[in-house]
């Protein structure tokens, strides 16, 4: 185990270069918008561009901002580490300052909705699973295949049509830009219900097709079998046995798909609902065409999934002896 | 077996039905049985003939949509029509249940020992710490090397008997007054085999219990069985005592079991459809073999490391072997599971390049280390597959698996292309019905058939065949080895056949190469081979190999080990010193080599045992 871990961690860190190498390519070596005028401001002469270049260090080769900017991120030189830039649209505001200041919505975003729907996917798989052909198996199945299908910004505003306490019809939850307005955490969590549920409705069904599908396959397998011959309760073999064996490839896909909404892609719930998150913050970069803080947020993603790709890879070693031997 | 309340078990009229979308189909048919505690009565059949069903239904484990009725008592007492929620209460008690596929049969994430502790403390009040001692001692007890180590192990770090041992320890836990055993040796080696069979006569004399052991193997009944019952079709056709069954049988179908099951300590048995004797074994080494495999050594790194891996060993598959075969001549490679006999099969193929030595076929490279062999040549060797299930395209029917090679080669096309696959079809027993079906419209035996007529396409003059006959039930394999047979004598062709088992292949094949740890430890004319054998190991396998008669019950276990050591650490000098009886100092310091002993019967031993042979004669 150590072993394995030892080189899922090395593995990890190479992949970290790799990545960064690959957003500093995509922002500085392909074409672009040049950086130096964005900065020097709209009624800038050449001269002027030319000077905020020099100042700004873009007039040195490629390999030499690379460097740079490496040191940046990974070390404490370069105004690291996590230097990533400062924003040409708000006056030099470090990009990470900003990164930071709406990551705390995002992730109270993701973790609520994560929470939520690990909850009613893994009871309703299983038990779909238990119960297979039977009405109720088929009244969740096509209920989750409802939901797959239904846009998160649809879902959205139709849940606040229905139930947000401004426009709602039954107004119980509160609804846009309730959470920037709320204080305390109580009170952002309550401004969280809605978009939890918007969130969460989509991937819950997913995860409960895909949960029914695994435990099916599991329930078949001759060790259930085993287990039932010792005479164990059948809630035991369900849920020591089956559920066990089950939930182990759940497991890899909920550390990804938790990776890539923190890496901005609540983007669409955050919009919908107005909450200050990483992912409207990208939306804004993108519109007023503030390079850094859009390559910025880009690389923080890149680095959030490459870490839970290794967490991801610890927790299933942990799970399953198989890998862990490997 | 006259009736009394004193049967531990006793079933009436058992009746299983399933419920499925065709409506009801019944797998077991009024079936009655009765266990005594201390004996084994062995339920025997074919596939389908429900005695699985049979069993699992008296754990109550039939499955959901199972309708099972009829009457049972355990020692005396009711338990209904084997209800579920009665003979829940029984099981892992007072009943307990081993199964075929070890592997599978257990949890790949809880270690051995954690699943042991779970079955004891599913039925008891002890601390876990006291559950986990108690689980190393039944470690023990099954026989388990090492068994404080084996404890904390996963089952994919068991060897296939270990596995068997393991989940015989969770049967045993509470020791239980009836023992179920659903194939319990189908997945092992023979050498295995014995020694878990073994086991079982043991744990039950030893703990007093009834066994109900369920196989197809007759030679597995004579082993272990004090009754038989035989079934077909969901019914007892004939029961009663072992010696009785097997040496008197009544019931036709009893006969046919008995007839297709080969033995290997009898000559051929002339074939039904005409009498046959072995052919004539030519004079071997006149001209050039057809074949020539020269030195070949297929080893596979095995790398570790933490960023950039590092080779740090070396995975023995085949380890320097040389061997010819004929034209039309059949050599049979027989080992135990890792001898390395699968690799050997697909290095001859170039399915892998070999590490080092060449294979040659008509005097032409066909493998070797950076051959890519020229499609005519690659024509002249065809292959058929171990398992007919797995080696058949489900989505292609028979006519058109059948043409592929065919048509690869472009030997033919359009209406002599239609002609020739139906010509081997009927080559192999399949009517022209057949061509439009898909294979899960096939039977094992019908599948196998296909995957023949395929490797008969393109007209080779050799076909690999890695165990074709494993998966099939007794009388099919009997069937499926008289075609190959046939083919033989009809069209020339020769054969690689690779087998674990000696009893299979004694009777079809010429020659018989005993593969140990990727070598060749013996090899020679079948009949000799099976008859006078000279290695020690060669003795261990024919020891191991089951005969269907109950008067020839010994002592099966000629090795002095269990397990196979790993081939990426063979034992030095004589790889099999580590688990030969005659063993000496030399043996541990020079490796032997192949030598003739005559008739060209070689063996590699330092202890031939033709001394000892000629010595008590």
């Amino acid at each position: 185990m150590p072993r394995y871990v030892a080189r899922r961690l090395l593995w990890a860190l190479a992949l970290l270069v790799i990545v960064t190498a690959a957003v500093f390519a995509i922002f500085n070596l392909l074409p672009t918008a040049d950086p130096a005028a964005l900065r020097a401001g709209r009624a800038a002469t050449p001269e002027e561009v030319e000077q905020t270049r020099r100042a700004l260090g873009l007039d040195d080769p490629a390999a030499v901002r690379f460097v740079r900017y490496v040191a940046g991120v990974f070390t404490p030189l370069e105004g690291g580490p996590l230097n990533l830039g400062t924003s040409i649209d708000r006056n030099g505001e470090p990009v990470r300052a900003i990164i930071l200041d709406r990551l705390p919505a995002t992730a109270f975003l993701v973790a609520g909705a994560v929470v939520l729907w690990i909850a009613i996917a893994i009871p309703v798989g299983t038990v779909s699973a238990l119960r297979r052909r039977s009405a109720l198996d088929r009244t969740t199945m096509i209920a989750t295949l409802a939901l797959v299908s239904a846009p998160v910004f649809w879902l959205g505003l139709v849940a606040l049509y229905l139930f947000a306490d401004d426009v709602g019809v039954i107004g119980i939850f509160p609804g846009i830009g309730a959470y920037g307005a709320a204080g305390s955490v109580f009170a952002k969590a309550w401004a969280l219900v809605l978009p939890w549920i918007v969130l969460a409705a989509a991937t819950a069904a997913l995860y409960a097709r895909y949960v029914r599908s695994q435990m099916i396959d599991v329930m078949d397998e001759d060790y259930i079998r085993t287990a039932r011959a010792k005479g164990l309760p059948e809630r035991q073999v369900i849920l020591g046995h089956g559920l066990r064996a089950a939930i182990t490839p759940v497991i890899t896909l909920l550390g990804l798909d938790v990776a890539v909404l923190l890496a901005g892609n609540a983007i669409l719930t955050e919009s919908v609902f107005n909450i200050p998150g990483v992912g409207r913050e990208l939306v804004t970069g993108i519109e007023r065409a503030d390079f850094e803080l859009v390559q910025g947020i880009v690389l923080f993603g890149a680095l959030v999934i490459v870490v839970f790709n290794l967490l991801v890879d610890i927790a299933y070693a942990y799970l399953d002896p198989r890998v862990r031997y490997r | 077996m006259t009736s009394g309340a004193t049967s531990l078990l006793e079933v009436e009229g058992l009746r299983v039905d399933f419920e499925t979308d065709d409506g009801l189909v019944t797998a077991v048919d009024g079936l009655s049985l009765r266990a005594e505690r201390g004996r084994s009565l062995c339920l025997v059949g074919e596939s389908g003939s429900g005695k699985s069903v049979a069993a699992m239904s008296i754990l109550g484990l039939a499955g959901a949509n199972a309708r099972v009725s009829g009457q049972a008592w355990f020692e005396g007492r009711p338990l209904g029509a084997l209800d579920p929620e009665r003979v829940r209460r029984l099981r892992g008690t007072e009943i307990a249940m081993v199964f075929q596929d070890p592997l599978s049969a257990l949890h790949p994430l809880y270690t051995v020992g954690s699943q042991i502790a779970e079955a004891i403390r599913a039925h008891r009040t002890v601390s876990r710490a006291a559950a986990s001692r108690r689980a190393t001692e039944l470690l023990d007890v099954v026989g388990m090397p090492d068994p404080e180590r084996r404890s904390s192990d996963y089952s994919h770090q068991l060897s296939g008997g270990m596995r068997q041992r393991a989940l015989l320890a969770v049967a045993i836990a509470n020791e239980p007054k009836l023992l179920i055993a659903d194939e319990p040796t189908t997945a092992l080696d023979v050498t295995t085999q014995a020694r878990i069979l073994a086991l079982i006569a043991k744990l039950r004399d030893e703990l007093g219990m009834a066994v109900i052991l369920i196989t197809h193997d007759l030679g597995v009944v004579a082993e272990i069985a004090d009754d038989v019952a035989v079934m077909r079709a969901g019914r007892i056709v004939e029961q009663g005592p072992a010696a009785t069954v097997l040496g008197t049988p009544r019931d036709p179908h009893t006969r046919r079991l008995l007839e297709s099951t080969v033995r290997i300590d009898r000559p051929p048995r002339p074939r039904a459809e005409g009498v046959r004797a072995r052919r004539d074994i030519p004079p071997r080494g006149r001209g050039s073999p057809l074949l020539e495999i020269d030195r070949l050594v297929k080893h596979f790194p095995v790398h570790a490391g933490i960023l950039l891996e590092r080779e740090v060993g070396v995975v023995r598959a085949v380890d320097g072997v040389s061997a010819t075969i004929d034209a039309a001549e059949m050599l049979a490679v027989v080992g135990e599971s890792g001898c390395g006999k699968s690799t050997l099969c697909r290095t001859i193929l170039g399915l892998t390049h070999p590490t080092s030595g060449s294979v040659r076929l008509l005097g032409r490279e066909l493998a070797g280390p950076a051959t890519t062999p020229a499609r005519a040549l690659r024509r002249e060797v065809q292959m058929v597959f171990q398992d007919p299930y797995a080696s058949l395209n489900p989505r292609r029917t028979v006519a058109q698996t059948v043409a592929d090679p065919i048509v690869i080669h472009g030997l033919a096309s359009g209406a002599e292309l239609r002609r020739r696959v139906a010509g081997l079809l009927e080559r192999v027993g399949l009517e022209s019905g057949y061509l439009k079906r898909f294979p899960h419209e096939l039977s094992g035996g019908e599948r196998q058939r296909v995957a023949i007529a395929r490797a008969l396409g393109p007209e080779p003059k050799l076909i690999v065949a890695d165990e074709p006959v494993t998966a099939l039930d007794a009388p099919i394999r009997a069937q499926v080895l008289a075609l190959l047979d046939d083919l033989q004598r009809d069209l020339g062709v020769a054969y690689l056949l690779v087998a674990h088992d000696l009893g299979l292949v004694r009777h079809v094949a010429d020659r018989i190469a005993v593969m140990y740890l990727g070598q060749i430890v013996e090899i020679g004319p079948a009949e000799a081979v099976c008859t006078t054998p000279i290695h020690p190991y060669t003795r261990a396998l024919l020891a191991a190999t089951p005969i269907p008669d109950p008067a020839a019950r010994r002592d099966r276990s000629g090795l002095a080990g269990d397990e196979v050591p790993s081939p990426m650490a063979p034992p030095d000098a004589c790889r099999f010193h580590t688990r030969c009886r005659l063993a000496t100092s030399i043996c541990r310091e020079l490796a032997p080599e192949l030598v003739d002993h005559g008739g060209g019967h070689l063996a590699a031993c330092h202890h031939p045992l033709g001394d000892a042979r000629q010595g008590r004669s």
